[in-house]
């Protein structure tokens, strides 16, 4: 089967997120651009936010990652352009600087390996996704950075596909439930409250900023609607102070940033109305709850929403690990499908690809 | 030899705020505004220029708007090539990204030139620029008029004979593969991966046989009950690295050629990236005389300053956005001392201020905000607000002024100008009083300019010395003012709007205006204080007159 069957056409940027190094990130990527070349979708290319991977590439003498086709679109460093031997033309440069030197937007003349090094925000990458488009690309994929969900923001794509593996655990049910959780984590629900706050639209394109003032960080939806910011620059460490000035009359708490453990553990602490309203993020990339406080929490009743959600497409699975390990393929598909009913289960490294 | 006697004059008389508002679209522009610095009164010829130049840009603008907006479209966003430049003109071969800055600057300057050809007017020598046709048709070979780079086949015969057999190997390859994996699907009955492996179950051995039999397919590893078949390399895929390699070392030659071109030339190209610089800034320059309603200086064969309706352009702005209006100032001054005196509030410093500011923005070439500003280039100039403190040399604010005073008065044969407000102000008023005399004594036998704000007494009476006083609050404007706080209560502006800011001759021998204690009822200070400070001031009054320690005696009565 071809991958793009899963990805509507009308989704212009698709990000490619791995749940760890190895979790096979690079192979959908790479089937990805084979499968488009077979049937002459012109693609975008683009990476972001390099960290975790700078040393392998500066320092790395391993061939680069990505074989290119003639035509497609690039936004990649000089610095990795001139590791790759693919040959291209030059259309533009962005004075956007990373690490690995200046972003540049090219188009491949020679096909060839190339490494990809995008750029490290979020407004970069939005950019050199609109510059590709426009310069003719049908579609543009982001190769997200290691553990880096960020990469699945709305704000960023359209669209996103998970990437997991065998090299999460040796245990493969704890490496079943742990991606459970991360598609259950990225697919939290729209927030859609009774009585809309007068910019909740603008909200759902520009996120929180649209709700909230800059200085702060979070917000109490009044039964109107009206929103009351509160004094608190982020919610980190304000969870009691939070949970004691909730009303059993507000119908929603507006967190800008991220959410953390703590954060909701104080707030459950100090007041019972987190089971009558939800507390709104702005994206699920802001969400960091681990595994086991989260079922403990949905549980007792807890109500997570967003203001932009997340599209996810499908869900791949490599059966190997690096670490020597790995699982029956069969298996390891078959138990992730019962654990993810929501996105198709692709086994990247397999025959088989829909159930 | 340096024109700023401290280095926190620009920044006190508000010269890099209002540098800071200068529109620039190029790295060029940028460095060029960093460099600025006053030109010298031998160099009267060349700041008469860059003010004509300002000129025939306003005019031009006057006549087409669209025209030097076009100029600021092409200029926009040129980066800094003069450093590829120079590596190129040693000999360095300059990377595709560089060609292709180049290439697009090129293309830039060539419509830039197109410009000003068909507008001879604005074709000022400092914005001339040579001609680089032929360094477009260098780096677009194939005259597609594309602003892209590309090492185009048509540069070199090797590198597009390599490149078609490289195409042509790769093409046998991808056919060749295809045939092999074909006979795979035949002889084993199972689809290819997408990556071409294929999966074959390991209990299959009769598969497993005929594909093995075919030789073009090796095992490469197991997945659970699965063995995994890759295809071989096919013997011919290592001519792909060869011919990469050649074509490497053909791109390098042909890198190599384009970048001595370069370098030849880079006189020429240097010279175009100064030019830029100078558009840049003259379009900026043009932009800033608009918004401040600006006048072209002239100067004058004394050392001299006249300013009139001068205004200082960060005040104007921040008045603006109050919704209050600013006031212009008329002032003249020439060799020896303006002692400026005046009711508080009354605009003395910002008087300073103005001046310094536009005397050095007209000194840079600048037209300057006012109606008219005739002037002669200083060599130097001081600017003292009186209240410095060096905190890092552990001196008080009166040590600090005294201490920087010192330095400069050693200049003072010197044409330059100085300006210091509220001087000798940080210490008791009796010697403050005698220091400042002193002081202004000894600037009216200079060379320089100098002006001095004061509140004390006798500073301005001094033989020779020019005086000027704020007209200020009237008493009539005073009561009326009075009515007005005690109606409707002290508000921000209201002062500011009763305030005449002009500035008049004085008469010697009246006594500088005492109205401290008035400004301070109406802004609201405690009656019982007031009354305390009014009964001090008629004791000391009294004392003065009856035993006079300097030229108070006449003017208390």
């Amino acid at each position: 089967m071809n991958l793009w069957s899963l990805i509507p056409d009308e989704l212009k940027t698709v990000a490619v997120i791995g749940m760890a190094k190895n979790a096979g990130k690079t192979v959908v990527l790479n089937r990805l651009i084979t499968e488009a070349a077979q049937e002459n979708r012109l693609l975008g290319l683009t990476s972001i936010g390099r960290d975790g991977e700078l040393e392998d590439l500066v320092t790395g003498t391993e061939k680069p990652g990505i074989l290119v086709e003639p035509g497609t679109l690039l936004a990649t460093t000089d610095l990795c352009l001139r590791r790759s031997d693919a040959r291209v033309e030059i259309l533009e440069t962005t004075r956007e600087k990373t690490p690995v030197g200046q972003v540049v937007l090219v188009r491949v003349r020679q096909r060839g390996w190339v490494e990809l090094a995008g750029p490290d925000t979020n407004r970069g990458i939005r950019r050199v996704c609109r510059q590709m488009l426009r310069y003719g690309a049908r579609q543009v994929l982001v190769d997200g950075a290691l553990n880096r969900k960020t990469s699945a923001s709305p704000a960023i794509a359209d669209g996103g596909i998970l990437a997991t593996g065998a090299v999460l655990s040796r245990d493969l049910r704890e490496a079943v439930a742990e991606t459970a959780h991360q598609v259950q984590v990225l697919e939290t629900p729209l927030w859609q409250p009774q009585v809309p706050p007068v910019h909740l639209t603008q909200a759902r394109m520009a996120g929180m900023e649209a709700l909230l003032p800059e200085e702060s960080g979070v917000g109490l939806v009044h039964a109107d609607g009206a929103i009351e910011a509160l004094p608190f620059a982020t919610a980190l460490s304000q969870g009691k102070e939070i949970g004691r000035l909730m009303k059993p009359s507000h119908q929603g708490v507006l967190i800008r940033g991220s959410l953390t453990n703590r954060t909701v553990r104080d707030l459950v602490d100090t007041t019972p109305l987190y089971r009558d309203m939800p507390l709104v993020l702005e994206d699920a990339t802001r969400l960091f709850i681990s595994r086991q406080e989260a079922r403990l929490w949905q549980k007792q009743g807890l109500q997570l929403q967003v203001l932009r959600p997340i599209r996810l497409l499908f869900l791949t699975v490599n059966p190997w690990s690096p670490g020597g390990w790995r699982f029956q393929s069969t298996d390891f598909c078959r138990q992730m499908r019962e654990a993810v009913q929501t996105v198709p289960v692709v086994n990247v490294m397999g025959r088989e690809g829909l159930a | 030899m340096t024109f700023f006697l401290n280095d926190s004059i620009p920044e006190a008389i508000g010269l890099t705020e209002t540098l800071a508002r200068l529109p620039l679209e190029t790295e060029y522009g940028r460095l060029a505004k960093e460099a600025l610095k006053p030109f010298s009164r031998e160099e009267a010829l060349q700041l008469e220029e860059s003010w004509r130049e300002i000129g025939l840009y306003l005019e031009a603008d006057m006549a087409n708007p669209d025209l030097l907006k076009s100029l600021r479209q092409h200029l926009h966003g040129l980066p800094n090539l003069r450093k590829s430049l120079l590596l190129a003109a040693r000999g360095d071969r300059l990377t595709d990204i560089e060609l292709f800055e180049i290439k697009k600057q090129a293309f830039a300057t060539e419509r830039i030139r197109k410009v000003l050809q068909h507008n001879r007017k604005l074709l000022v020598s400092s914005v001339e620029l040579a001609p680089v046709q032929w360094l477009i048709n260098l780096l677009d070979p194939e005259g597609t008029g594309i602003e892209t780079f590309y090492v185009y086949d048509c540069y070199d015969d090797e590198l597009k004979h390599i490149r078609q057999e490289k195409n042509r190997l790769e093409e046998g390859l991808r056919r060749q593969t295809k045939l092999q994996e074909q006979q795979a699907v035949e002889v084993t009955g199972i689809q290819p991966l997408w990556n071409g492996e294929f999966l074959i179950p390991a209990t299959h051995i009769e598969i497993i046989h005929r594909l093995e039999s075919l030789g073009t397919y090796e095992k490469t590893g197991e997945t659970g009950g699965e063995w995994i078949y890759r295809q071989r390399r096919l013997p011919e895929a290592e001519q792909t690295e060869t011919l990469l390699m050649r074509e490497d070392e053909a791109e390098n030659r042909v890198r190599q050629r384009l970048s001595e071109r370069i370098g030849e030339a880079l006189e020429p190209l240097m010279a175009n990236t100064f030019a830029l610089a100078q558009m840049d800034l003259l379009l900026g320059k043009v932009v800033l005389a608009r918004r401040y309603r600006s006048c072209c200086p002239a100067l004058t064969d004394e050392a001299a300053i006249c300013i009139t309706g001068g205004r200082h352009p960060v005040l104007e702005e921040a008045l603006r956005r109050q919704r209050r209006q600013p006031t212009a100032v008329d002032i003249e001054m020439s060799r020896g001392v303006t002692v400026i005196t005046g009711a508080n509030m009354g605009g003395k410093t910002m008087t300073l201020k103005m001046t310094a500011l536009l005397t050095t923005l007209a000194q840079m070439g600048f037209w300057v905000p006012a109606d008219h500003f005739a002037f002669q280039p200083v060599d130097w100039l001081y600017f003292s607000t009186g209240d410095q403190q060096s905190q890092s040399m552990g001196l008080s604010t009166f040590g600090a002024e005294i201490y920087a005073l010192k330095e400069v008065l050693q200049r003072t044969h010197e044409s330059g100008l100085l300006l210091l407000d509220e001087l000798a102000s940080g210490t008791n008023p009796l010697e403050g009083t005698c220091i400042s005399r002193a002081i202004v004594a000894h600037l009216s036998q200079s060379e320089a300019i100098s002006v001095v704000t004061t509140h004390y007494d006798g500073v301005g009476d001094l033989p020779g010395v020019r005086h000027l006083q704020v007209l200020g609050l009237n008493r009539a404007t005073l009561q009326k003012l009075k009515h007005q706080v005690q109606e409707t209560g002290w508000s921000s502006g209201l002062f500011e709007a009763a305030m005449d800011y002009r500035l008049q001759p004085r008469e010697p021998g009246v006594p500088v205006p005492k109205d401290a204690i008035a400004v301070a009822s109406l802004m609201g200070l405690q009656p019982d204080i007031l009354e305390a400070a009014q009964r001090w001031l008629c004791l000391h009054q009294e004392a003065t007159v009856e035993n006079p320690v300097n030229g108070e005696r006449e003017e208390s009565e």
